[in-house]
């Protein structure tokens, strides 16, 4: 406990009851329980906490606040490991792991601290200026090295252990900042009822002083029509009053709790705001104004009240003309020495400071230009204060700038849904902020429970007469002194980086902020920006209002990209499908693949085989005796009505029109723009009754076209469409035994090639009862059933078709064999790649001339009929055993390997078993009329040799169709 | 962003998909080349009122007619493409 030298009795947040041990650089320190690390290290006295980012200069803590510049440490060890988090933020634990960063070896003898003799070529610009040439240097030389330069902490590389959640929430009225003007305001406004909820980034409410508000805290969280959400902040304000935050649920623990997430994404959705954000006290700018030792004068204050911690013992304040009395009296009290306060309103200024891990001593400068150094080891700057107007800012919002107040303040203070109060309007005294603040509130209920805003005029009448009573002296900056004057002390920018962009031309905020970095850095400008725009103002010779502020995006803070991940992360990154027969392809040792949201089943091994050998066993069973697919991805869509088939007329390039009750056709869908969308089978089921399919890949964007095509299109139509895609488990049953296999499972229904020929569709029975639609169409080519029954007997059918088909030796396949078969047939899938035409897929026949249909007209553009296009056809290699991959190129035999000649790619590729030969589809210019052309098959991607191969029909098997009508 | 969806009520932007411009018709069977073309590929990119399709894809499946501010992305009106009747 000893080691606790700058310990004070009485910190208001301090239980000295509970001691904590902890450690930073491997040393071991204790604090109490409400200290923060910064506080804790403070008390330790430990003053010299960090290395800066460029110039790697000693640093302290600054600030007792989230956008604290300086003192960002690495939290924790292993997975849990976190860089750059504000000591200031961090809630002392028992056991705190936590580590100084950009030093090498150690924060105290840091090998890189010779950058700051460097410091005059690391000036503004200095990257642009340097690392132009040679241009290869840069990936290799100067970017890792310049990397491990200026870093900032290290992420730990390893998988986060924790959990992180999102929940959206709806209120009436949404409170930012819980200070004493949000406690207010969000009393008031929670009397009338209203549901009202109270965001604050700390871990308690209060803000800068609380005393006297207990009764006030405790009021509001006894009302059951309040919710309140400390160490929550704010990020982003969204459109139609949609705000983004992140409660750090478990940061202030070592380990979450049980099912305790670290932190907790808000989506809140709210009818009003009230914005009490506050304000941020701002620096100054003089030479060594980075020394540790040099505080905000309110986080000094801050350090000693509410944690009991003296930042020092002997102390200079400099204020730009704020008398500090608050601070002044509590330095008082806790025996701290103020050896003098420079105020910059009578003329005096800090010239220098002494010291280089800590301060020293300070040199000032009076009136009448007389120096004298005064020995102390504490700096308290009071510059005045920024409003926090960020989130304003998202919404469009430029800044005001205010002479009175020397500040950037709302343009507008109230708007249809917001209203704002406290110290971001402009207050500078509590009893003005809490006045104003019950004010709001009233207003706030006064528009919830009816609309009309009576007292808006004293809500603008208060804030008025406060800005005009104001008369805060203007000043940023020493006039005298050396060259290290920071203006933003995260990305080490000096006053004269500043006056450096303005003298090589740069005159917007903007502009210069991204040349010089300044307001760049995690803090995001809230320390640095107002002094920036200050020495612009300087060298530019406009106001500070002409200046004008940069822009503020979300997020408002750092947001940690696991909470944005939420859940999405590892096997819930994206939900996942699965068919009715997940569970039974499981069972029977079924290899998954993921296919868009679904997880199909690939091949089914039997022990020992690969899957090739799997592959090949599946497709000759389908070939020679029978096999069984699930299909059960694909998309259905229930279509009735009376205009049905003329609506299927339009939606398909196709006719529909003819097709009878009990038939199903193949239909090619085309985009409107001429190019094919999407193909799959219609069936009639009844005079008004359609069953259509879709592929599995784009029965969401089928679904939403024909909705499109119904809804706005042709909305006259009488039809109803229905997506029954999940409704319905499907299973290709394919072979020359199918039918035998068929008959067995459905003994009710006649399956003959007579009563079902090919193409025909029944609804009937099967199994012990069960609904079934029965389709006789073939993907592979065979002889083929597609068996639809509800979604729930998808098992069952699997089962049964296993067991009656024993006999025959059924074999399940999966997706891989699927394919094997199709690119044996010659059907068509991968080719559907939106930029392929029905002509191209050689189904120029199926686009009918005697109706109009989504796509008709523009298929026609001399473009899209070109002779020249590619056209699909098969590819056989001279030697069977050349294996070529998809994606590989065609060119003619002898022609460069250029892109000039490129005559297409392979689309499908496969080993076929059927035929002992590899097979391929490809997209060939002209390809119809080079069948029996050998041309080379080249892969330079993969480094493959080319492989010589003859165009021929991609019909490979059995072209005239005489088995699938068998 | 939120939009009132007639059926569902004020949602949230994930619920939606953007399919764009409302204002353009499609031409009638038969009509010129040129005019297809136009439907298709020629948009105005408009700062400011702007009318555009939007389908409630995670709610009721509807297609909506939204007029929205492009700068402001304030909704003034939200209807259905096909009045089902079942409007709030």
């Amino acid at each position: 406990m000893s080691g606790q030298i700058n310990r004070l009795s009485g910190g208001r947040r301090i239980n000295p009851e509970k001691p904590l041990r902890f450690t930073f650089d491997g040393k071991s320190f204790v604090g109490y329980e409400g200290d923060t690390l910064a506080s804790a290290l403070l008390a330790n006295g430990v003053t010299f906490v960090a290395r800066s980012f460029k110039y790697h200069r000693p640093r302290g803590v600054f600030t007792c606040d989230p956008h604290e510049p300086n003192a960002l440490v690495q939290l924790r060890n292993g997975a849990r490991q976190e860089p750059n988090i504000p000591a200031t933020m961090i809630e002392l634990y028992d056991g705190l792991e936590a580590s100084s960063q950009n030093r090498w070896p150690s924060l105290r003898f840091d090998l890189l601290s010779v950058n700051q003799l460097l410091a005059p070529i690391f000036v503004a610009g200095f990257y642009y200026k340097t690392f132009k040439w040679p241009a290869k240097f840069w990936t290799k030389i100067y970017e890792p090295v310049i990397r491990r330069a200026a870093g900032l902490g290290r992420l730990s590389g390893k998988i986060d252990p924790d959990s992180y959640e999102k929940t959206h929430h709806h209120c009436d009225i949404l409170v930012i900042g819980g200070g004493v003007a949000g406690i207010e305001a969000a009393r008031v406004v929670a009397q009338c009822g209203a549901r009202v909820t109270l965001v604050e980034e700390h871990a308690r409410l209060g803000g800068l002083d609380s005393a006297g508000f207990e009764d006030s805290i405790a009021r509001l969280e006894a009302m059951e029509n309040v919710r309140i959400l400390p160490r929550t902040m704010v990020f982003g304000w969204y459109d139609d009053n949609t705000f983004g935050a992140v409660e750090q649920v478990s940061d202030h623990l070592e380990v979450p709790g049980a099912n305790q997430p670290r932190q907790r994404m808000w989506k809140i959705v709210t009818k009003q705001v009230i914005l009490a954000t506050g304000a941020h006290e701002r620096s100054l700018t003089f030479a060594n104004n980075d020394r540790p030792g040099v505080m905000l004068a309110s986080a000094a204050e801050r350090y000693i009240r509410e944690y009991g911690v003296r930042p020092g013992r002997r102390a200079v304040v400099f204020t730009a003309g704020d008398k500090c009395d608050a601070l002044v009296e509590t330095m008082r009290e806790a025996g701290i020495e103020l050896a003098a306060i420079v105020d910059a309103s009578k003329g005096e200024e800090i010239e220098d400071v002494r010291g280089s891990t800590a301060v020293r001593a300070v040199t000032l400068r009076g009136p009448d230009g007389r120096t004298r150094t005064i020995a102390c080891d504490l700096v308290c700057v009071s510059g005045g204060w920024n409003p926090a107007v960020q989130l304003l800012a998202q919404r469009g919002q430029k800044p005001r700038w205010s002479e009175n107040h020397q500040a950037f303040l709302p343009q507008h203070m109230a708007g249809d849904d917001f209203l704002c109060t406290g110290s971001l309007a402009g207050l500078e005294t509590r009893a003005d902020c809490v006045a104003h603040a019950r004010m709001t509130g009233a207003l706030a209920a006064h528009r919830y429970s009816c609309p009309a805003s009576a007292n808006l005029a004293e809500f603008y009448g208060f804030l008025e007469k406060a800005e005009a009573s104001a008369a805060r002296h203007p000043f940023f900056e020493s006039a005298v002194g050396g060259s290290k004057k920071f203006i933003d002390l995260q990305h080490d920018v000096t006053r004269g980086d500043v006056a450096l962009a303005t003298r090589e031309g740069y005159r917007s905020v903007e502009h210069v902020k991204r040349y010089t970095t300044m307001g760049m850095a995690t803090d995001q400008g809230k320390n640095s920006n107002i002094h920036g725009i200050a020495a612009m103002s300087k060298s530019l010779g406009k106001s500070m209002g002409q200046v004008g502020t940069t822009g503020f995006r979300p997020p408002y803070r750092p947001v940690s990209i696991g909470a944005l991940a939420g859940r999405s992360r590892g096997r819930q990154w994206r939900p996942i499908l699965r068919t009715p027969l997940h569970g039974w392809v499981e069972e029977k040792g079924g290899v998954f693949v993921e296919s868009g949201l679904w997880h199909r089943s690939q091949y089914f091994p039997e022990p020992g085989e690969t899957m090739q050998q799997a592959i090949k066993r599946e497709v000759l069973a389908a070939r020679n005796t029978v096999g069984f697919c699930d299909v059960s991805t694909l998309g259905k869509i229930d279509l009735q009505g009376p205009d049905a088939a003329a609506f299927l007329n339009k939606v398909y390039c196709n006719g529909f029109a003819k097709l009878p009750v009990g038939k199903a056709r193949y239909g090619l869908m085309l985009r409107e723009d001429g190019i094919v969308f999407d193909d799959g089978t219609v069936t009639r089921l009844g005079e008004e009754h359609y069953f259509i399919t879709t592929t599995s890949a784009e029965s969401d964007s089928v679904l939403s076209h024909i909705e499109f095509c119904h809804q706005v299109l042709w909305p006259q139509m009488d039809i109803a469409l229905a997506d029954v895609s999940e409704d319905w488990a499907g299973i290709a049953l394919a072979g020359p035994h199918a039918r035998s296999v068929l008959q067995r499972i459905a003994p009710d229904m006649d399956v003959s090639n007579d009563a079902m020929p090919f193409l025909a569709a029944r609804e009937g029975t099967i199994l012990d009862g069960v609904r079934a639609r029965l389709f006789r169409i073939s993907f592979s080519g065979e002889l083929a059933f597609e068996i639809y029954v509800p979604a729930r007997h998808g098992r069952a059918l699997a089962e049964a078709l296993e067991c009656e088909g024993q006999e025959f030796g059924i074999t399940p396949y999966g997706v891989e064999a699927l394919d094997v078969l199709r690119i044996e047939k010659g059907h068509v899938s991968s080719e559907l790649n939106r930029f392929t035409t029905a002509s191209d897929l050689g189904l120029g026949m199926m686009m009918s001339t005697k109706k109009d249909y989504v796509g008709r007209t523009l298929s026609a553009r001399p473009g899209l009929a070109d002779s020249d296009r590619e056209a699909v056809v098969g590819l056989k290699p001279l030697d069977p055993s050349h294996s070529f991959r998809q994606g590989a190129h065609i060119f003619s035999k002898g022609a460069a390997i250029a892109p000039e000649s490129d005559d297409g790619y392979v689309t499908s590729s496969a080993w076929s078993p059927t035929l002992g030969s590899h097979i391929g589809i490809a997209l060939v210019r002209r390809g119809r009329e080079r069948l029996g052309e050998v041309i080379e098959i080249v892969d330079p991607l993969h480094g493959e040799r080319p492989v010589p191969a003859e165009i021929v029909s991609h019909h490979f098997f059995d072209p005239e169709n005489e088995r699938v009508r068998s | 962003m939120r939009i009132p969806c007639p059926l569902c009520g004020a949602r949230p932007l994930e619920e939606f998909v953007y399919r764009g411009d409302a204002t353009v018709t499609r031409p009638e069977e038969g009509a010129p080349m040129e005019e297809w073309v136009s439907y298709v590929y020629l948009r105005n990119n408009p700062k400011g009122a702007h009318r555009e399709h939007w389908r409630h894809v995670a709610g009721c499946g509807s297609w909506l007619i939204v007029d929205r501010n492009t700068l402001t992305h304030e909704i003034t009106r939200v209807a259905e493409v096909r009045p089902s009747g079942d409007a709030r």
